[in-house]
């Protein structure tokens, strides 16, 4: 499609504010914060509000894939991806009620920032364990940072003409820039901003599109018995995929995904119970509106605009049924989306990388806060290199890793996280067991496909590896005292060490 | 050789009482999308009735999850205890424990 120079000038102009407000943002420092840099630096303080705390909550659920290839999965498999998407709104209620709040407490107890350091404490200081869940985290995020630059960098490419190598330097500086200054707490000021602009975005294009349509059919309704019509199965829920498939998509989208790596990341910056309850209802009324309304404007584009490419159904639909400007706001809402997620993981990447493998595992123990800081900084500044890299030239194994992510992130942390949380008897062997088991029985489902039994391949791994975890752990010896006092009793060795101190 | 057992936090019993009754509202409300989307959306497309402009099956399931909205919202809100979420356990003793160790 032809874009006039006006309206790519305005998406350029509306892309620069609002990268300097997010840098501007993020750069702002409080002064006086005599935390450790670990806490201050990864956990935001561990108080933030209800507000603040649903906004990155919803804001780290709600990937840029929400405003772009969502849209696009919705304009080219239809309505039912739009459900999927849907119950994204009861994500983070899960995610709280289920692990962060006792997580929250358990993680104050032995100072975890980190996923890695709260299993490997869990899991009796198990090698495996806490070398497995760092490295695993890097290169997952990793490679799922690198698809979210990539779509960022690609819709510069076609909102405002710059070419795509460029929109990814950007992306990568802008990033670098007010994550490496304000880390979790200017990330958690940015994204209050970013979750303003994401809804607006959301609200513009709604209004777009349902007046595109309103003035192409005269109403919803008969847009949809008009597409109904031409292609079926985009309005039916069972044309594309067979029950069982819905059931697995809709419980990989809705429930395991949330609870792994990311659970502590997010607990830890919680103040309270209060905050903990506020939080929830703010990230399931935004997750709802953004995990409905983006999906389903990219089914109502199907109907307007049939024929593009399905992946640019939110940029064209942006271009073509708003005047300039919100064109430019619409661009900059899907870059705050990616911006607030990659934010959001790649304070994941660090907090592995610094306090996990560096602090834990290498240096074994109390480093000082200029060091972390140091090393902190340059990790971050590897990481961003790697990802724009990755990005210029994708690595050739990368359907593999992509595969493996799902089975090695989804089936090696959901269950091991669950089980330590809430029962008391599960132990290293048991934990190992049931990644062992999920990751391989993940694989073995994925090429078989007569052991996935007609679901999706996660669905039967989890179960297989619930069951290893179960029996495993039964016929080892429970963990040791000072765990269970820490992760189910009251936590008197801490409260003892804290006061000798 | 019997270990040590640990004394039990009281605010974790609370807390795991909150995530089964998430996770089971959860389940229902999986179901429920699920079978609805299913049983409403199975037919021919051609002959779909329509409610608010959208299919009759998709309209549910939107209905379906603003309800669950509503309803979380107002047990968050008004049902649900507000824990404090400080390492130690609040109605627990930590000194008078020790002193008769």
């Amino acid at each position: 499609m032809e874009i006039n120079t006006s309206t790519r000038v305005l998406a350029l102009i509306t892309f620069v504010v609002y990268s300097v407000v997010c840098i501007v943002l993020g750069a702002y420092k409080k002064k006086g914060t005599k935390e450790s840099f670990g806490k201050s630096y990864f956990s935001a303080g561990g108080n933030l509000g209800g507000l603040t705390n649903g906004l990155l909550l919803a804001a780290g659920l709600c990937s840029g894939g929400m405003f772009l290839s969502n849209p696009g999965l919705a304009h080219s498999w239809g309505l039912y991806w739009v459900v999927c998407m849907g119950t994204y709104a009861f994500t983070g209620l899960l995610c709280n009620s289920v692990v962060n709040t006792k997580l929250k407490v358990v993680c104050g107890r032995i100072n975890a920032v980190s996923f890695g350091s709260a299993l490997q404490h869990r899991y009796n200081n198990n090698q495996i364990i806490a070398w497995y869940t760092p490295l695993a985290i890097i290169l997952f995020t990793g490679l799922f940072l690198y698809q979210q630059i990539t779509s960022g960098a690609k819709l510069m490419e076609s909102l405002t003409g710059l070419p795509y190598i460029w929109g990814l330097i950007i992306f990568g500086v802008v990033i670098l820039l007010y994550t490496l200054l304000g880390g979790g707490k200017g990330a958690s000021r940015v994204a209050v901003f970013q979750g303003a602009i994401m809804t607006i975005t959301t609200i513009a294009l709604t209004i777009g599109v349902v007046s595109a349509v309103r003035g192409e059919f005269g109403t919803v309704q008969s847009a949809f018995e008009n597409l109904a019509a031409t292609s079926p199965s985009v309005v039916s829920p069972v044309a594309t995929f067979s029950f069982f498939v819905l059931a697995s998509m809709l419980f990989q989208v809705g429930f395991s995904s949330c609870i792994g790596k990311d659970s502590v990341a997010q607990a830890i910056k919680v103040k309270d119970g209060k905050s903990m309850h506020d939080s929830t209802i703010l990230s399931m009324i935004l997750c709802m509106l953004w995990g409905i309304v983006m999906p389903l404007i990219g089914t109502l584009g199907r109907t307007i605009f049939p024929d593009i490419t399905s992946d640019t159904v939110v940029p064209y639909t942006a271009l073509a049924t708003l005047p300039g400007v919100f064109a430019g706001i619409v661009g900059a809402g899907v870059t705050a989306a990616i911006h607030s997620t990659v934010t959001f993981h790649l304070l994941n990447i660090n907090s592995s990388i610094v306090m996990d493998i560096y602090q834990n595992l290498i240096k074994k123990g109390n480093v000082e806060d200029s060091k972390l800081k140091r090393v902190n900084t340059i990790a971050m500044v590897i990481v961003v290199i790697c990802m724009v890299a990755f990005a210029i030239k994708p690595p050739a194994l990368i359907g593999i890793i992509n595969i493996f992510s799902i089975g090695g992130g989804a089936a090696a942390f959901f269950l091991p996280l669950l089980f330590g949380l809430w029962w008391d008897r599960a132990n290293e062997w048991g934990a190992l067991a049931s990644m062992v088991g999920g990751i391989g029985y993940y694989f073995l489902a994925t090429y078989v496909k007569s052991f996935a039994f007609g679901f999706n391949a996660l669905i039967p791994a989890l179960v297989f590896g619930t069951i290893m975890m179960v029996v495993v752990s039964l016929l080892t010896p429970a963990p040791k005292y000072d765990i269970l006092d820490v992760w189910f009793g009251v936590g008197e060795t801490v409260h003892r060490e804290e006061r000798d101190r | 050789m019997k270990q040590k057992s640990y004394t039990p936090d009281s605010r974790f019993k609370g807390m795991g009482a909150e995530a089964k009754a998430v996770s089971i509202g959860w389940g229902i409300y999986f179901a429920l999308i699920l079978i609805v989307g299913y049983f409403f959306g199975s037919g021919d497309p051609a002959e779909y009735t329509y409610l608010f402009g959208f299919p009759l099956w998709f309209t549910l399931v939107l209905i379906i999850n603003l309800v669950f909205l509503l309803v979380s919202i107002f047990i968050m809100k008004f049902k649900m205890k507000e824990f404090s979420l400080e390492p130690d356990d609040p109605s627990y003793n930590y000194n008078s424990k020790e002193g008769t160790k």
